[in-house]
C-alpha cells in the first residue's frame, strides 16, 4: 500500500442494498471557509477519492445523489498523511429508503421480499393510551386488534391475519430490541420510545422465530440518538373520555310493566293476585322514582400523559434517554392506572471496530380498581358493571338518617355503591420490570472485509405484586309500602341489619420472573461487483425461572390496617400458596441473502430450535424459508418503455413456522409437560380435618411435536409517478399441519381420561392484502397523503377431530373455525292463528308453544332430515360463518397546510357476527333486585302483537343461540383524528424552542357504520365496562 | 496503515470476552432439561401409601354425593324440577356420565394389587374404590338403565366402542363390587379417617340398590324374587348395623350437627368443613335476607306442609285429629316444627335471638319465599350469611332411618307387614309423636300390605323430607302419574290485612307483644293457595323412568344404543 503525502479521503457509495451508486457527488468543505471546497463523483464501481486535504483542519463531508437523502459528517479531521476510507450507504428520499427491521436483521424497504408491515413510533406518538397495542388498532394491515373494554390498562387482543390453529386465536410473538418477549412487555412501551414496529406476517419472515412464529411476530426497535446536537422532546397531553355507547336499561317503571306482562301471560287466570304483580300505585311511584346507579356513580374518565426524552449522537457516542408517565382514571371512583417508563440507551464506539451498546429499561405500572369477588379480576369488570347497569332501579341506594348515609339492602343482596366507593376494599396491582441489554459489536473487516461479530445479552426481571383487601359491610333494611309492598321507604329497621360478607380477607400475591437471552451473531455483508451478499449466523439461548407466592390472612382490625401482619393472629386464618416454573430454549439461525444489481433477489434462512415441551429424543426441529424477488423495473425493456413506474418488484416467499402446545390464548405458557404421565396435586375429600388429593394428569403422548405451518406469499411492490404513489399487494396461502388438538371430540366418552393433545389437525388459510398510498406536496405550504389498506383472511378446517357419528349439518370440515351454531329463528308466535298453524304436538325445546314465544325453524328430526314437528338440538345450523372479522380495512388521510396538520384514521371490519350476551337475553329473573336491557320494552303482549321482542318465558329456549340474537358486528369507525398547529416561533433558530406544536386528538370518535346499536360492536358484551371515546389536548415541544 | 487496521489488538479482547461468556453457559441439555416442578412422577404414586391414599381422596371428592340440589325438586316437596315435571325433557337433558372417575378407580384397582403395601392397606384402598365404583354405576343405571361396564383403564389402542350392558348385568356387577367391598372394608374408622366408607355403608347401599331394583321402575311386573333379594340384603344390613352399635340419634333436629363417629345414625357421610371444603346448601335454603349469593331452595309446598300429621300421629284430615285451622302449626308432629318455617315462626338466623320469620307479602326485605314457607331442617341457625355460604355441615347420604324404612318396605313386600309397623313406630317414637294407648303412634292397626306400603312411603316423605329421597321414591315406584300428573303444586299467598297492609306498622304493633298469632292469626293475615306451577300442569312422561343417553355420547360411539322410548331407541332398560 502506497503511503500518501497529504491526507486523503477515499471510499465507496452504495445504496441500501449494497449496490454501488454511480456518479454520486462527494463534497468536502473546510469548516469556517466555505470557499475551500473540493468535490468528486463516484466511478462505475461507486468509488471515489479526494486528495490534497489539510491535516488537522475540520471538514464537512457530504455525499448526495438524486432520489437519496444527503449524507453528511461534520468536523471530520484528518491526521497527517492519513488515508481515510468511507463506506457510505445512502438512503432514498421516499419511503423506499426506509429500513425494515426483520428477525435478527434488517432490510431496506426497497429490497424487502417478505410480507412485513412496518410502522414508525412517531406516527402514534401523540395518541395517548395505556397500552401500546391500543394505539396500533386499525393502522397495520393484517393486524387485527380488538379492545373489548375501556378500563385504562386493559390489554387488547392482537392477532395477525386469520388465526389458523384450533381454539381461541393466539397472539403473535413479541420481540423487543431482539429479545423475545410478550404482549405484557410490548404494552408497557410508550410510543415515544419506539422507533419502529415491524409485523412479520408471512412464513418467510416469521420463520426466523421458528417454533413460535406461526401466529406472526411483532418486532419492536426502540429509538436511538440521531447525529447532531442534543435534542429534547416533550409531549404532554390531557384527555377526557366517555363511553362510545352506553347500554340502555329498563327503567324501574318499564321493568315493572314487563314483569306484569310476563305474569299475565304465564298465569292469565290469577296474575292479579300474584304477589309479584306491580299495582297501579307502585307503577305510578316509579315513574318518578327511578334510580340509575350508572348515572349516579359515573365519573368522567381522564387520561394524562407526559413523555420527555433527550437524545443526540456524536461520532463516538449515541444516546437516548427517555421518561414517560401515564395516568388514566376510570368511569367511576377508584379505578386508576399509572405507568412509568424510563429508558436509557447508549451506544459507544470504544474503538474503530468495537461498539458497545447498553439499553436499560424500567417499566413500572400500578393498577387499582375496586375489589369485587365475582369479577375474578377481569379488567372488564363484568359483574360489577352489570350491577351498575341493572341493579336497584326500584330502590334508593342510600337513605339518610340523622345526617348519616346508610346503604340500603332492602331489595339488593349486594351494593355496587359500597364496592365502588372503596369501603369494602381494593384490588391493587404493581408491576415492575427491569431489563438490561448489552450489545457488543465487533467489526472484523480488518480480517475479512464485511465480517462483523455481535453478542447480545439481555436480562429481564419482572415482578408482579397484587394486593387485595375485601371487607364486609352492612346493608340496612328499610320499610316497604305500596299495595303489594313493592316500594321501598326510607325508615330503617336497625334490628334487621344484614352483613354482606364476601370474605373478610387481605391477600397478597407476588410473582418474580427472571429471564435471560443470550445471542451470538456473525454477520457478513459484501459486494463483489454486481453481486451483493449478506449472511447472518446466530445462536440463541434463553432460560426462565418463575416463582410465585401468595398469602392470605383474615379479619383485619380496620380498613386502615391493611397489612397481613395486622390481621388475625390465629394460624388457622392464614393461608399461603405458591409455585415455581422453569423453562429453557435453544436455537440457531442462519440467513443468506444475495442479489444481483438489486434486480434479482434471493434469500434463504433456517431456524433450528429445541424445546423442553417435547420428549428429549424428539426435541429439535428445523424451520426453513426461501424468498425470491425480481425488480422488473430495472430491466431495460421495462425502463425504456414504462416511465411512470419508478420501481416495480415481484416477490414470492415460502416459509415454515410452528406453534407450541403450551401456548395459552393470552400468549402465556401452560407449563405442563405432556410427553409423560404425571399426577397433579389437587384437593381431596376431607377426613378428620385434612384434605389432600392428587389426580391423574392428561393421558400422555410421547409423540407430541410442534404444529407446523407452511406459508406462501406472492406479491408486488410498486412506486409510481415519481414515487408519489406506492402500491403493494400480497396474496397468501398457508397450511398448518400437525395442529395439536384434544381428541375428545372423537373418542368414546366412556374412555374417561383427560384427553392428550395429539398432532392431528390441518387447517388452511388464504387471503390477500392490498395497500395504496399517495403522497403529494403541492407547494411549500400544502402537502397531503392518502392511504388505503384492505386485508382479507379466512381459514378452513381441513383435518379435524369429529365424532364418528355426526350428522352432516354438524360437519365442521371445510368450514372456517369459529362458526356459530344455533337455531334459525322463525317468528314470534304472535297470535293464536300462528299457534294453530303449527303441527299437532309441536314442541319448542320441550315446551308447548305459547303466545309471545319465539319459534324456530323445524329443519330436521333425530333420525331424518325432514322436519319432525318439534324443535330440538337437531334443528341447529351454522348461523354465522365467522365470529372474528375476515376483512379489515382502514383509510388514512393526512394533510399539512402552513403550520396546520390533520391526520385521520378510519377503521373498518366486515362480515362477522356475535351472539348477544345471554345475560340480557333472559330478561333476568323478574326480581326487584335486577332489571334488564331497554330493548325489552318493545316486547310482545296481546296488545302489542307486532313487537320486536318476544315475551320472556323461561321455557322454549327463547334465549338460546339463534339468528334472533345474532348481531352483525361489522363496523366502520372514525378511529382517530389528530389536528395539529405548530406555533410560529419568532427568531426561528435562535429560540430555545425548535418546534412547539399544539394538538387535539380524538379516538373512537364515532361509528360510521354499526348494526348493533345496543352496545359498541367491539365491546365484549353489553354488560361489561364500556369502550371509551377520547378527546385529547396536547402539546409537543422540541428543544 | 489506515484506520481500519489500527486496532487489531482489540480482537483478542473480544475473543476473550466471548470465551468467558460461553464458558459461563450451561450445557445445552441443561437448558432444555427442565422438569415440571408442579408434577408428581407416575412411579411414586403407587409405591407410596400416602400418595395412593391422596389419589383415592381425590376420587372421593369427586364421587361422594353433595347435598341434594335444593332448587331441583322433581317431586311434590316444593317447587322446582321444571322441565322434567312439565314434560320438557329432551335427549340431552340428563347428562350424568362419570367415566372419568370410573377410570381413576379402575386405575387404582389395577395398580394397588401390585404395590408394596401391606395386605391391610391394600384391602382398605381396594374396598373403598370398589364401593365408589358401584356407587357411580348405580347412579347411572338409575338414570339410564344399563350402561357400558368398563372395569379397566383403557388405553387408546383398545376397542373403545363399548356397548351398553344389560341393566341386570349392571346390577350384578354393582352388587358384586359391593359384596367384595363389604368383605374388605372395616366396620369403622378412627377419628382421622371418619367419613371413609365403612362395611356398614356398603351394606346399606347394597340394600338401597336392591330395593330400587325390586321397585316398579326396574320391576314393573313385580317379580317377587327381587323383593326377596332386597329383603335379605336389607335384613342383613339392619342386623349388622345394629351390631356395630348404629342407632337413631335421640334428637331429630340436631342429628345433622353431630359429626364424626359420635353420630350413631350416620351411615354414609360426605364431610364438609370450613375452610377446607364447604357447601352452600345452608345459604341456598335460607331467606335471602339472611343469606347471600344463594337462596330460593327447599321451599316447602302446601302439600308437604299438610302431609305432616298431628302430634298424636293422626293425619290432619282424620276425625278427632285436633287440627287447629286457625293456628295450623300447633300440636303437629314435632318434625313439622323442625322441618317447616311458617309465617310468624321464630327463627333465630344469623344468631339473631328472638328473630321472627315473616313470609307474608312485603314482610321480607328482599326476595321472599315463593311458596310461603321455608325449610328449617339442616339449617344451622348460628351461621351468618357468609358462613351459610361456607357451611361445614356434613351431608348424610345414608342414615339409619332410611335403612330402617328400606328394610320396612322390603319386608312388607315379602309379606312381613309387622316389620314395617315396627320400623315406622320406632321412627315416630324418636320423632316425638305420642305413642297413644295402642302404642301405634297414630298408625292404623291391622294394616294390609297395600296400606302399609302407603304408610311407609308417607313416613319416608316426612322423615326424609328434603333429603333428595322423595324424587327417588316417586321414580323407583313409578308414582309420578298417580301422585302428580295433571296437577299443579301449591303454596300460600299470605297477605297482611290489618294496618292497611303496612308491614312497618304491623311490626311495630307486634313488637309490643300484644299480638297473639296462635289465637288471632287470621284477623291479621289472609291466606289463599297459590300455584307453584302457574304455567304448566305436571306431566311426567313414562319414558322418563329411563332417560335418553345424550347425543354427544352416541355420536362418539356408534355402538351405543339409545334407550327405548327416545328418538330411535332400541335398548330395553328392563332387561
Amino acid at each position: 500500500m502506497v503511503q500518501a503525502q497529504t491526507p486523503e479521503i477515499a471510499g465507496i457509495v452504495k445504496d441500501e442494498a449494497g449496490a454501488p451508486l454511480i456518479s454520486a457527488t462527494i463534497t468536502v468543505i473546510q469548516k469556517g471557509d466555505t470557499q475551500k471546497k473540493k468535490s468528486a463523483l463516484t466511478n462505475t464501481e461507486g468509488k471515489f477519492s479526494i486528495q490534497d486535504l489539510v491535516a488537522g483542519t475540520p471538514y464537512q463531508v457530504s455525499v448526495s445523489y438524486i432520489g437519496y437523502k444527503t449524507w453528511t459528517i461534520d468536523n471530520f479531521v484528518l491526521k497527517p498523511a492519513e488515508q481515510s476510507s468511507l463506506i457510505v450507504s445512502l438512503k432514498t428520499n421516499g419511503e423506499l429508503g426506509e429500513v425494515v427491521v426483520l428477525g435478527y436483521g434488517k432490510s431496506s424497504k426497497r429490497n424487502l421480499l417478505q410480507s412485513v408491515s412496518s410502522m414508525k413510533g412517531k406516527e402514534v406518538v401523540e395518541v395517548p393510551a395505556a397500552t401500546l397495542a391500543q394505539t396500533l388498532a386499525g393502522r397495520v394491515p393484517g393486524l387485527v386488534i380488538t379492545q373489548s373494554g375501556g378500563k385504562p390498562g386493559k390489554s387488547s387482543s392482537i392477532r395477525v391475519r386469520a388465526y389458523d390453529g384450533f381454539g381461541a386465536a393466539k397472539p403473535p410473538l413479541f420481540v423487543i430490541d431482539g429479545v423475545i418477549s410478550d404482549q405484557f412487555a410490548f404494552d408497557g412501551l410508550d410510543a415515544s420510545e419506539v422507533d419502529n414496529i415491524s409485523v412479520l406476517k408471512d412464513g418467510a419472515s416469521a420463520s426466523a422465530y421458528g417454533v413460535r412464529g406461526a401466529n406472526g411476530v411483532i418486532v419492536v426497535t426502540t429509538k436511538k440518538g440521531i447525529t447532531g446536537p442534543p435534542q429534547i422532546n416533550v409531549i404532554s397531553s390531557y384527555s377526557i373520555n366517555e363511553p362510545t355507547v352506553q347500554p340502555q336499561t329498563l327503567s324501574a317503571y318499564d321493568q315493572a310493566v314487563f314483569t306484569n306482562d310476563f305474569l299475565q301471560q304465564v298465569n292469565p287466570a290469577n296474575y292479579l293476585t300474584d304477589s309479584r304483580y306491580y299495582t297501579k300505585d307502585e307503577l305510578d311511584y316509579w315513574k318518578t322514582h327511578n334510580v340509575d346507579l350508572l348515572k349516579k356513580y359515573y365519573k368522567r374518565p381522564t387520561e394524562y400523559r407526559t413523555t420527555a426524552n433527550i437524545s443526540g449522537a456524536s461520532e463516538k457516542i449515541n444516546y437516548f434517554v427517555s421518561g414517560s408517565f401515564y395516568k388514566g382514571t376510570g368511569s367511576f371512583d377508584n379505578v386508576n392506572y399509572q405507568k412509568y417508563n424510563i429508558r436509557a440507551k447508549m451506544d459507544a464506539k470504544i474503538t474503530r471496530d468495537l461498539n458497545i451498546g447498553l439499553n436499560l429499561t424500567t417499566d413500572i405500572r400500578n393498577d387499582q380498581k375496586p375489589y369485587w369477588e365475582y369479577d375474578h379480576d377481569n379488567d372488564d369488570m363484568p359483574d360489577l358493571y352489570k350491577g351498575l347497569l341493572l341493579r336497584s332501579k326500584m330502590s334508593p341506594d342510600y337513605v339518610d338518617v340523622n345526617g348519616k348515609s346508610y346503604p340500603v339492602g332492602t331489595l339488593v343482596a349486594w351494593h355496587p355503591g359500597e364496592v365502588i366507593n372503596g369501603n369494602t376494599g381494593y384490588n391493587r396491582k404493581k408491576w415492575s420490570n427491569y431489563q438490561a441489554l448489552i450489545d457488543v459489536n465487533y467489526n472484523l473487516s480488518s480480517l475479512v472485509d464485511g465480517l462483523k461479530l455481535r453478542a447480545t445479552y439481555a436480562n429481564y426481571t419482572r415482578h408482579s405484586f397484587r394486593k387485595t383487601l375485601n371487607l364486609p359491610y352492612n346493608l340496612y333494611i328499610t320499610n316497604r309500602f305500596g299495595d303489594n309492598n313493592h316500594l321501598v321507604g326510607n325508615e330503617i329497621d336497625f334490628s334487621r341489619t344484614k352483613q354482606r360478607n364476601d370474605g373478610n380477607a387481605i391477600r397478597e400475591s407476588y410473582d418474580a420472573g427472571a429471564f435471560y437471552q443470550l445471542n451470538f451473531y456473525i454477520n457478513y455483508d459484501k459486494s463483489f461487483g454486481k453481486h451483493n451478499i449478506s449472511a447472518t449466523a446466530m445462536y440463541e439461548q434463553s432460560e426462565t425461572n418463575n416463582d410465585a407466592f401468595n398469602a392470605r390472612n383474615q379479619f383485619v382490625l380496620s380498613r386502615e390496617l391493611d397489612q397481613l401482619s395486622l390481621a388475625s393472629s390465629d394460624p388457622s386464618n392464614y393461608s399461603l400458596g405458591g409455585s415455581e416454573f422453569d423453562d429453557g430454549r435453544l436455537a440457531a439461525f442462519g440467513r443468506l441473502s444475495y442479489n444481483y444489481e438489486g434486480k434479482y433477489l434471493v434469500e434463504g434462512s433456517f431456524r433450528y430450535e429445541g424445546s423442553r415441551y417435547f420428549i428429549p429424543s424428539n426435541r429439535y426441529a428445523i424451520f426453513p424459508a426461501v424468498s425470491l424477488g425480481w425488480r422488473i423495473s430495472d430491466e431495460n425493456f421495462f425502463k425504456d418503455n414504462i416511465h411512470f413506474i419508478n420501481d416495480f418488484k415481484f416477490r414470492a416467499t415460502f416459509g415454515m413456522t410452528g406453534e407450541e402446545p403450551n401456548l395459552n390464548a393470552d400468549g402465556s405458557q401452560n407449563t405442563t409437560l405432556q410427553w409423560e404421565q404425571y399426577y397433579r396435586k389437587t384437593s381431596g375429600a376431607i377426613f378428620g380435618n385434612i384434605s389432600n388429593g392428587i389426580s391423574l394428569g392428561a393421558y400422555p403422548n410421547a409423540d407430541i411435536t410442534w404444529a407446523k405451518k407452511q406459508s406462501i406469499d406472492i406479491g408486488f411492490d410498486a412506486s409510481l409517478f415519481n414515487n408519489s404513489v406506492n402500491v403493494s399487494a400480497t396474496r397468501f396461502m398457508t397450511k398448518r399441519t400437525d395442529i395439536l388438538g384434544d381428541i375428545g371430540a372423537s373418542v368414546p366418552t366412556t374412555w374417561g381420561a383427560a384427553y392428550p393433545l395429539v398432532n392431528f389437525g390441518a387447517m388452511e388459510s388464504k387471503g390477500y392484502e392490498v395497500s395504496i398510498d399517495y403522497r403529494k406536496t403541492i407547494n411549500k405550504q400544502l402537502a397531503f397523503n392518502v392511504g388505503v389498506n384492505y386485508s382479507y383472511a379466512v381459514s378452513k378446517q381441513v383435518r379435524i377431530n369429529q365424532a364418528q357419528n355426526i350428522r352432516e349439518y354438524q360437519n365442521q370440515l371445510g368450514r372456517s373455525p369459529g362458526g356459530i351454531m344455533g337455531y334459525i329463528a322463525a317468528d314470534i308466535l304472535r297470535t293464536q292463528a300462528d299457534i294453530d298453524a303449527l303441527p299437532a304436538g309441536y314442541t319448542i325445546n320441550g315446551a308447548v308453544p305459547k303466545l309471545g314465544m319465539l319459534n324456530f325453524k323445524d329443519i330436521r328430526g333425530a333420525t331424518s332430515d325432514k322436519p319432525d314437528g318439534k324443535i330440538d338440538d337437531n334443528d341447529q345450523e351454522f348461523i354465522a360463518k365467522y365470529s372474528s372479522p375476515p376483512s379489515t380495512y382502514n383509510l388514512n388521510l393526512g394533510a399539512t397546510w402552513k403550520s396546520f396538520s390533520i391526520d385521520l384514521l378510519i377503521q373498518g371490519t366486515g362480515n362477522y357476527y356475535k351472539v348477544r350476551s345471554p345475560l340480557l337475553n333472559s330478561g333476568q329473573w323478574f326480581t326487584q333486585e335486577e332489571g334488564s336491557a331497554a330493548f325489552w320494552k318493545n316486547h310482545w303482549t296481546p296488545e302489542n302483537p307486532n313487537a320486536k321482542y318476544p315475551i320472556y318465558l323461561d321455557e322454549g329456549g327463547g334465549d338460546s343461540e339463534s339468528t334472533f340474537w345474532l348481531d352483525n358486528a361489522s363496523f366502520i369507525r372514525l378511529k382517530n383524528l389528530n389536528l395539529g398547529w405548530s406555533v410560529p416561533l419568532r427568531n426561528q433558530g435562535k429560540s430555545v424552542f425548535k418546534n412547539v406544536r399544539l394538538y387535539l386528538n380524538g379516538s373512537n370518535l364515532f361509528l360510521l357504520q354499526d348494526h348493533i346499536k345496543a352496545y359498541d360492536p367491539e365491546a365484549g358484551s353489553m354488560v361489561t365496562y364500556p369502550l371509551n371515546r377520547n378527546y385529547t389536548f396536547g402539546v409537543n415541544v422540541t428543544l | 496503515m489506515n484506520r481500519f487496521f489500527s486496532y487489531k489488538n482489540s480482537i483478542p479482547a473480544f475473543v476473550i470476552g466471548i470465551t468467558i461468556a460461553v464458558s459461563g453457559l450451561q450445557s445445552c441439555t441443561k437448558v432444555l432439561d427442565k422438569p415440571d416442578l408442579g408434577a408428581i412422577p407416575s412411579g411414586e404414586v403407587w409405591t407410596d401409601l400416602n400418595l395412593s391414599t391422596a389419589f383415592l381422596n381425590n376420587i372421593y371428592l369427586d364421587v361422594m354425593p353433595n347435598w341434594p340440589d335444593a332448587t331441583d325438586h322433581v317431586s311434590d316437596e316444593g317447587a322446582g324440577g321444571g322441565g322434567t315435571l312439565y314434560g320438557q325433557v329432551t335427549v340431552s337433558s340428563v347428562n350424568y356420565w362419570p367415566y372419568a372417575n370410573i377410570r381413576s378407580i379402575n386405575l387404582l384397582l389395577q395398580q394397588v394389587p401390585t404395590s408394596p403395601f401391606s395386605e391391610g392397606d391394600k384391602n382398605s384402598l381396594i374396598g373403598q374404590a370398589l364401593f365408589l365404583r358401584a356407587w357411580l354405576y348405580f347412579q347411572m343405571v338409575s338414570r339410564y338403565g344399563g350402561v357400558p361396564i368398563v372395569l379397566t383403564p383403557q388405553s387408546l389402542e383398545d376397542n373403545l366402542n363399548v356397548t351398553r350392558n344389560k341393566t341386570s348385568e349392571c346390577i350384578t356387577r354393582i352388587t358384586k363390587d359391593l359384596d367384595d367391598a363389604i368383605a374388605l372394608l372395616p366396620a369403622g374408622w378412627n377419628t382421622d379417617n371418619a367419613g371413609r366408607i365403612t362395611r356398614g355403608a356398603a351394606l346399606a347401599f347394597k340394600g338401597r340398590v336392591l330395593l330400587h331394583y325390586a321397585s316398579e321402575q326396574f320391576n314393573p311386573t313385580q317379580d317377587p324374587s327381587r323383593w326377596q333379594t332386597a329383603y335379605n340384603a336389607n335384613k342383613a344390613t339392619m342386623d349388622s348395623l345394629t351390631n356395630y352399635g348404629k342407632a337413631l340419634m335421640p334428637d331429630f333436629r340436631n342429628l345433622w350437627f353431630v359429626e364424626g363417629n359420635g353420630n350413631t345414625e350416620a351411615i354414609m357421610v360426605t364431610r364438609f368443613t370450613y375452610p377446607g371444603r364447604v357447601q352452600i346448601h345452608d345459604a341456598s335454603i335460607r331467606p335471602l335476607e339472611e343469606s347471600q349469593n344463594y337462596s330460593g331452595g327447599d321451599q316447602p309446598s302446601l302439600e308437604l306442609v299438610n302431609a305432616f300429621p298431628m302430634k298424636n300421629g293422626l293425619p290432619i284430615t282424620a276425625q278427632g285429629s285436633g287440627y287447629n285451622s286457625q293456628a295450623y302449626w300447633l300440636n303437629r308432629d314435632p318434625r313439622f316444627a323442625t322441618t317447616i318455617v311458617h309465617n310468624g315462626d321464630a327463627w333465630a338466623l344469623s344468631g339473631k335471638t328472638g328473630r321472627t320469620q315473616w313470609t307474608f307479602r312485603g314482610g321480607e326485605a328482599i326476595g321472599g319465599t315463593f311458596s310461603g314457607f321455608y325449610t328449617r331442617k339442616t339449617v344451622f341457625e348460628g351461621y351468618k350469611p357468609f358462613d351459610a355460604e361456607h357451611s361445614g355441615t356434613d351431608w348424610i347420604e345414608i342414615r339409619l332411618a332410611e335403612v330402617m324404612l328400606n328394610y320396612a318396605e322390603a319386608a312388607n313386600e315379602v309379606g312381613n307387614v309387622q316389620t314395617g309397623c315396627d320400623m315406622i313406630t320406632a321412627i315416630r317414637k324418636r320423632a316425638g309423636i305420642d305413642a297413644g294407648t295402642d302404642g301405634l303412634y297414630g298408625l292404623k292397626s291391622g294394616m294390609t300390605k297395600a296400606e302399609m306400603r302407603a304408610a311407609i312411603l308417607m313416613e319416608r316423605r316426612l322423615e326424609l323430607a328434603f333429603e333428595g329421597k322423595r324424587d327417588q321414591d316417586l321414580r323407583r315406584r313409578r308414582l309420578y302419574a298417580s301422585v302428580m300428573n295433571g296437577k299443579k303444586r301449591t303454596g300460600l299467598d299470605i297477605r297482611l290485612i290489618k294496618f292497611d297492609g303496612k308491614a312497618g306498622d304491623f311490626f311495630a304493633a307486634y313488637a309490643t307483644g300484644t299480638i297473639n298469632l296462635n289465637t288471632d292469626y287470621f284477623s291479621y293475615f289472609s291466606e289463599t293457595p297459590k300455584l307453584l306451577d302457574p304455567n304448566n300442569e305436571i306431566n311426567y312422561k313414562d319414558e322418563y323412568y329411563f332417560y335418553a343417553i345424550p347425543l354427544d355420547h352416541l355420536q362418539k360411539n356408534p355402538q351405543l344404543q339409545q334407550t327405548k322410548g327416545w328418538d330411535g331407541g332400541t335398548f330395553d332398560p328392563l332387561q
